[in-house]
């Protein structure tokens, strides 16, 4: 009987929840940067 | 056979993961863009107000002139009691084209919940309706719109001594020329001045964001239409241009008898050059205006990327109110 969730696939999918919640936050200041301005890191981290 | 069997289970759970992944991924991506767009720091609710009649009340669309756009709202606190109360008035942002009174309602509310009379104005845009209309003409109507504002919160039972006048980009630029300006001809004194990236200076190698430090026949242009008068590229460096501009530029206004001013300005604005705002800041020094200058050093036109410098300017505007146009 295969697995769904073994512990590698556990890990895969938390990498991948960091790394879209991280693109998200990135895309909305990216985006609003390019409307009025401003630089993509610093300042919030929220 | 069961082999087969055991390989095509397999491959259908790798599949299944797959699919997990990528829907985790969306969901993820799009739950932290909603809540970076919705998310308010809790330093910042403080100045949003459950409003109610115990807050106050709310006078919409009061005329101070003929024009479509010469109305004005006033917020009036609850308390009814006192001799005298402190006006604030708060000048809509849209870049001198686009906005109204109300997109600054929050703002106007929490002023009224304070204790002050609280009146967003509306001024004449400049639109295909208003082809003349510029930031002169929408800076003399704001002055000629405060004696009626004093006026009708006097007639609510209201009585106005004293004012401070503000607001936001393109409001920023008008509530400046107010204070720096219009001040002397006030129907009552005006104690202080806050506002955030509007422009207060008009030279093109200031704006090079829209690229006229390199094209001075554009920023002729652009600043003949703000101007509302005639500039010409060969004016640039002149004693001329000076004088054809400083009607709407708020730092040659600057004196030592200026109000106290909270300013703020993005290093990274896109839409009101940063570089305008310094000869603001420098004319604040010369003539030692009491003044808190907040730059924001990740952020552009929004002030968006500096949380903690928004609850800053916001808390020393606090201060400024407390100690210039102090609640009796």
């Amino acid at each position: 009987m295969t697995k769904l969730f073994t512990t590698k696939r556990i890990v895969i999918l938390a990498a991948i929840l960091v790394v879209g919640w991280i693109s998200g936050r990135l895309a909305v200041r990216a985006f609003l940067n390019l409307m009025v301005g401003g630089s993509l890191f610093g300042g919030n981290f929220l | 056979m069961r082999s087969e069997q055991k390989i095509k289970k397999k491959k259908h759970k790798t599949g299944l993961f797959i699919l997990l992944c990528v829907g985790a991924f969306i969901l993820s991506f799009a739950g932290s863009a909603v809540f970076k767009l919705t998310y308010a720091a809790p330093a910042l609710k403080k100045y949003t107000v459950d409003w109610n009649d115990e807050t106050g009340t709310i006078h919409t669309d009061l005329s101070y002139g003929d024009g479509d756009a010469n109305k004005f709202d006033l917020y009036l606190p609850a308390d009814q009691s006192k001799d005298a109360y402190g006006l604030v008035v708060y000048l809509h942002a849209g870049g001198f084209t686009t906005g109204d009174k109300s997109d600054d309602a929050d703002m106007l509310k929490w002023l009224a919940s304070k204790g002050y009379v609280a009146a967003g104005i509306n001024y004449t845009l400049r639109n295909e309706r208003h082809p003349q209309a510029s930031v002169y003409s929408q800076s003399t109507e704001i002055k000629s719109s405060i004696p009626a504002v004093v006026e009708e919160a006097g007639k609510l039972g209201y009585d106005l001594d004293s004012m401070a006048i503000s607001g936001g980009s393109a409001g920023g630029t008008l509530a400046m020329l107010y204070a720096y300006r219009d001040a002397a001809e006030s129907p009552i004194p005006v104690k202080m001045m806050f506002e955030a990236v509007g422009p207060s200076s008009f030279y093109p190698e200031d704006w090079s964001v829209y690229g006229l430090d390199q094209n001075p026949e554009a920023a002729a242009g652009l600043f003949s239409v703000m101007s509302g008068s005639e500039i010409t590229a060969d004016m640039f460096g002149t004693e001329a241009y000076e004088e054809a501009i400083k009607p709407i530029s708020a730092y040659m206004w600057v004196d030592e008898n200026s109000v106290p001013s909270v300013i703020a300005y993005g290093v990274y604005d896109k839409v009101s050059p940063f570089d305008a705002s310094k000869h603001l800041v420098r004319a604040l020094e010369k003539n030692n205006v009491p003044h808190e200058y907040i730059e924001f050093p990740h952020s552009g036109h929004a002030l968006q990327n500096d949380t903690a410098l928004y609850a800053k300017y916001m808390e020393s505007v606090e201060q400024y109110l407390d100690m210039y146009l102090p609640v009796k």
